[in-house]
C-alpha cells in the first residue's frame, strides 16, 4: 500500500511513492528508555510511571512513519499526572461522601447505594475509553497538525451503557455489533487537523458475526459436555465415574482456557480487521492486515520472552503491540497537505486521568 | 580585512543548517534554511520561502528529538511548529540548540544517578514514615468511632452464632473479672469452626468455638485472653486498621503494585511489634493476677504446631485485620528465633505459684459453652 502527496511541495525528497506506514524502532533504543523508566518508577513510588508512559510513547510516536514523515507525540508526563490528581480529588471525596451517606442508611438506602455506585462505574468506565482516546489524537502531531474532538464523550458513556445492555439481553449476541456500533461512535466523533476522520461502518460487517457464533456454540458445547459426562459418570461405576470425572475436568479446563481464548482470537483478528479497514481520513483509507495466525504469534511471543526474561520482558509489552499494530497497518491515497488546516480544537488540559481512574477533568 | 570590506558585505556565508518547517497553521512542509547569525548569538534566523527572514530566539526552542538523520526542534509558545535540521548540523548552529530533554525537566538538571539516590532516600522516609504513623495515630482516633466499627463488624455474628449458656458465661465472666478488675471487656463466643481468636475495635474481644474447646486448662485459655487485652489496651486493632485502610489505600492508588506489596510489608512487620508487645502485657497481666502463665504456651505450641511447626512470632493465631500476613510467602514469615513465644511464657511461670482461676465445674461448663442449647435471651453477667 502506498500513500502520496499531492506535488505542491516544494521539495520532494526522492520521487515515487512513499510506504503508507512504517516502523523504524528497535528493540535495542527502547531498551535504555523502559530500564531507567523502570529505575526511576521504583524510586519515586511509582510517581514517575507517567513520565515514563511519555517517554515510551514519545518514542515509539518519532519511529512511525505515516506518508513522507513521522509522528511526534506531544503529551507529558506532567499533564497525565495532574489529570490523575484531578480525578482523585474529584472521586475519593465522592466516595467518601457516599460511603457515609449508605452506612448513615438503612439496607434500602445501602442497596440504591451500591446500584448507583455501579451504575456511575461503567459509565465512566465507557467515557474514560472515550476521552482516553481523544487525549491521544489530541497529543498526536504529524505536519505540525493535532486532532481531538468537540465532545467529551458524556454521550459516548451512555451509548456504551446502552450497547452493554443490549449485549446482555441478547445473551451476547449482540456483542459484535455493538463492539463496532461503539467503535465507529468513538472513532466517528475524532477529527485530525481541521479533517474528520471518517468511519463507514453502518452494518456489521460481513463474516464477524459468524465468528463471534463459533464462541457461542464451543461455550454452549462446553458446557454440554460437562453435564452430558458428569450425568453419564453419575450412573456408571464408582471406579469408572472418577476416571469420568478426571477426563471432564480436564477437557473442560483445557477448552475452557485455552480453546475459547482461541476462538476468540479467531473473533477479535477479523473485527480489527473489518474495523480499521472502513476507517480513512482525508482521502487516505486505512487498511490492518493482522490475521489471527499473526495475533497467535504476537501472544506467544509475548509469554516466551516474558518466561525466558524472567519477566523483564514484561516492558517490553507495550513496544510489541505497538510495533504490531503498525507494521499490520496500511494506509493508502493521495493527500494534499496544503488542503489540511490546524485543528481549531482548544487543547485540553485533563489528559489521561482515565486509566487508573476515570477522566473527569474536563468539566 | 581591507579598510572597503565592511562586515554586512561580507561574502563568506553564514553556518547554516538544511532543514524544513511545519508552522502549525497547515500540513504544508517548507523547506527552510537555518542560519546562525553572528550578530544576533542567542538566536537562529529562519529563511523560508515565500516569507520574510525570521528570528526565533534559542530559549523559545526545545528539543523533541534526535534521530540518526535529524535532530528535530519544537517551540515553547506555538504548538504544533516543528523544525526539523538535517544532520550533521554545522557546529555554529549546533552550539545554538537547546539541550535535550531526557527524563524530565528536574532529573535532567539534578542528573539521572543524583536523582536515583534522592529518589530512595525520600523513599526510606516514606516508609519510614508509613511505618510508625498508624502507632502514633491509634491512640488519637476516638473510642467512640472504633466501637461503632467493632459493633458492626461483631453485630450480625453474635447474633446468629453467639454462645450464651449461662454457666458458661459465667466461668468466662470469672476469667475476665480476675484478670482485669478494673476495666470490664465484653467477650463472646461465637460458634465458628476456627482455632482463632480476635480484638475487635471498640475492645470487644471474641473467641472461636474451638479455642474454648481445645483448651487444656483455664489458664491456657485465659493466656488467650489476656494476649487479646492486650491488644485492645495498645491499640492494635486501630493501628492495623490505619495501617490498611488509610495508607496502604493512598499507596495503592499510587504506585500500583509496589503499592500493596509496600503495604503488605509494613502490616507484617507492624504486626510481630504488636504480637511480642501483646506477648509481653499479656505476662504482666496474669502475672498479676496470680494466674500461671505457663499453660498459654500449651496452645502457641499446639497452633504454632499446626503451622508447620514455626515457632516463633510464626504462630499469629489472633486479629482478623491481619490476614494479608498469613498470605504472605513462608519464607518471608519465619522467624530466626523459634519457640521464643513458648519460650516466654514457660521461662515467666518458673519459679513461681499460682491461685487456681476455675474449679472442675465451672471450667466444664465454659468448655461447654456453645454445645448446650441455647437458654432464651442473652444472659450477659455485667
Amino acid at each position: 500500500m502506498r500513500g502520496q502527496l499531492v506535488e505542491r511541495d516544494f521539495e520532494r525528497p526522492e520521487k515515487g511513492l512513499y510506504p503508507g506506514i512504517e516502523f523504524h524502532g528497535h528493540w535495542r533504543e527502547f531498551l535504555p528508555i523502559v530500564a531507567t523508566n523502570l529505575i526511576l518508577t521504583l524510586v519515586t513510588l511509582g510517581i514517575y510511571r507517567f513520565w515514563a508512559k511519555a517517554r515510551e510513547r514519545s518514542y515509539l510516536w518519532s519511529r512511525t512513519q505515516f506518508i513522507d514523515d513521522r509522528l511526534e507525540w506531544t503529551g507529558t508526563g506532567k499533564e497525565m499526572f495532574l489529570g490523575f490528581l484531578i480525578v482523585l480529588a474529584v472521586l475519593v471525596p465522592a466516595g467518601a461522601v457516599f460511603q457515609v451517606l449508605v452506612s448513615r442508611g438503612g439496607p434500602v438506602i445501602a442497596l440504591i447505594g451500591v446500584l448507583l455506585i455501579y451504575a456511575g462505574f461503567f459509565y465512566l468506565i465507557g467515557v474514560a475509553r472515550f476521552r482516553a482516546l481523544r487525549y491521544r489524537v489530541s497529543r498526536t502531531r504529524w505536519h505540525g497538525l493535532r486532532g481531538g474532538s468537540e465532545e467529551g464523550g458524556w454521550s459516548y458513556g451512555v451509548t456504551a451503557i446502552v450497547m452493554s445492555l443490549l449485549t446482555g439481553f441478547t445473551l451476547g449476541l449482540a456483542y459484535p455489533a455493538a463492539q463496532v456500533s461503539l467503535w465507529s461512535e468513538r472513532w466517528g466523533k475524532m477529527q485530525y487537523g481541521d479533517a474528520p476522520v471518517s468511519v463507514t461502518l453502518d452494518k456489521t460487517p460481513p463474516g464477524l458475526f459468524g465468528r463471534w457464533l463459533l464462541i457461542y456454540g464451543a461455550f454452549i458445547c462446553l458446557y454440554a459436555v460437562l453435564f452430558g459426562s458428569f450425568f453419564a459418570g453419575m450412573s456408571a461405576s464408582p471406579e469408572s465415574s472418577e476416571s469420568w470425572i478426571l477426563v471432564t475436568v480436564v477437557l473442560f479446563t483445557l477448552g475452557f482456557y485455552f480453546g475459547l481464548p482461541l476462538l476468540f482470537v479467531v473473533y477479535y483478528a477479523k473485527f480489527m480487521r473489518s474495523v480499521i479497514g472502513e476507517m480513512s481520513w482525508m482521502g487516505v483509507d486505512l487498511r490492518f492486515t493482522a490475521s489471527t495466525l499473526d495475533w497467535i504469534k504476537l501472544y506467544l511471543g509475548h509469554a516466551l520472552l516474558v518466561l525466558v526474561t524472567l519477566g523483564f520482558g514484561l516492558l517490553f509489552i507495550g513496544y510489541r503491540n505497538w510495533a504490531f499494530f503498525v507494521r499490520h497497518l496500511e494506509a493508502s491515497g493521495t493527500i494534499d497537505p496544503d488542503a489540511i488546516r490546524q485543528s481549531e480544537l482548544r487543547m485540553r488540559t485533563d489528559a489521561e486521568g482515565l486509566a487508573e481512574a476515570f477522566d473527569i477533568g474536563g468539566i | 580585512m581591507g579598510p572597503s570590506e565592511q562586515p554586512h558585505q561580507s561574502l563568506a556565508p553564514a553556518p547554516a543548517a538544511e532543514g524544513w518547517l511545519y508552522d502549525g497553521l497547515t500540513a504544508r512542509r517548507w523547506p527552510v534554511r537555518v542560519e546562525a547569525d553572528s550578530e544576533r548569538p542567542d538566536s537562529l534566523l529562519i529563511i523560508r520561502p515565500e516569507h520574510p527572514p525570521e528570528q526565533v530566539a534559542a530559549v523559545d526552542l526545545r528539543q523533541t528529538d534526535r534521530r540518526d538523520d535529524a535532530v528535530l526542534l519544537g517551540r515553547r509558545d506555538s504548538d504544533g511548529w516543528q523544525l526539523g535540521l538535517r544532520r550533521p548540523v554545522p557546529p555554529e548552529v549546533a552550539a545554538r540548540l537547546p539541550a535535550a530533554e531526557i527524563y524530565g525537566a528536574w532529573i535532567d538538571r539534578l542528573g539521572l544517578p543524583q536523582f536515583a539516590a534522592a529518589g530512595v532516600f525520600v523513599t526510606m522516609m516514606v516508609l519510614a514514615l508509613l511505618w510508625f504513623a498508624p502507632t502514633w495515630l491509634a491512640p488519637l482516633v476516638p473510642q467512640a468511632w472504633e466501637r461503632q466499627f467493632g459493633a458492626t463488624w461483631l453485630g450480625q455474628m453474635e447474633a446468629d452464632l453467639g454462645c450464651w449458656t449461662g454457666p458458661g458465661r459465667q466461668a468466662l465472666a470469672k476469667i475476665e473479672r480476675r484478670l482485669s478488675p478494673e476495666q470490664p471487656y465484653l467477650i463472646t463466643v461465637v460458634d465458628v469452626p476456627i482455632e482463632n481468636a480476635a480484638a475487635l475495635p471498640g475492645g470487644d474481644i471474641v473467641l472461636f468455638r474451638p479455642v474454648v474447646e481445645n483448651a487444656g486448662s483455664p489458664e491456657e485459655l485465659a493466656g488467650i485472653v489476656a494476649h487479646e487485652m492486650a491488644h485492645v489496651k495498645k491499640r492494635h486493632v486501630t493501628e492495623a486498621l490505619i495501617r490498611h485502610f488509610g495508607f496502604g489505600l493512598l499507596l495503592s492508588s499510587v504506585g500500583g503494585n509496589a503499592g500493596t506489596a509496600v503495604t503488605q510489608m509494613t502490616g507484617l512487620t507492624h504486626t510481630r511489634a504488636a504480637e511480642r508487645e501483646a506477648d509481653r502485657a499479656a505476662i504482666a497481666t496474669m502475672l498479676a493476677a496470680d494466674v500461671s502463665p505457663a499453660e498459654a504456651a500449651d496452645f502457641f505450641r499446639r497452633v504454632g504446631g499446626a503451622e508447620r511447626d514455626e515457632g516463633g512470632d510464626g504462630d499469629e493465631p489472633q486479629n482478623p485485620v491481619r490476614t494479608t500476613a498469613s498470605r504472605f510467602p513462608e519464607f518471608l514469615r519465619t522467624h530466626p528465633a523459634p519457640d521464643g513465644r513458648v519460650a516466654r511464657f514457660t521461662r515467666a511461670a518458673e519459679g513461681r505459684a499460682f491461685r487456681p482461676l476455675l474449679n472442675d465445674e465451672e471450667w466444664a461448663a465454659l468448655q461447654s459453652i456453645c454445645r448446650a442449647p441455647i437458654e432464651g435471651a442473652p444472659d450477659d453477667p455485667r
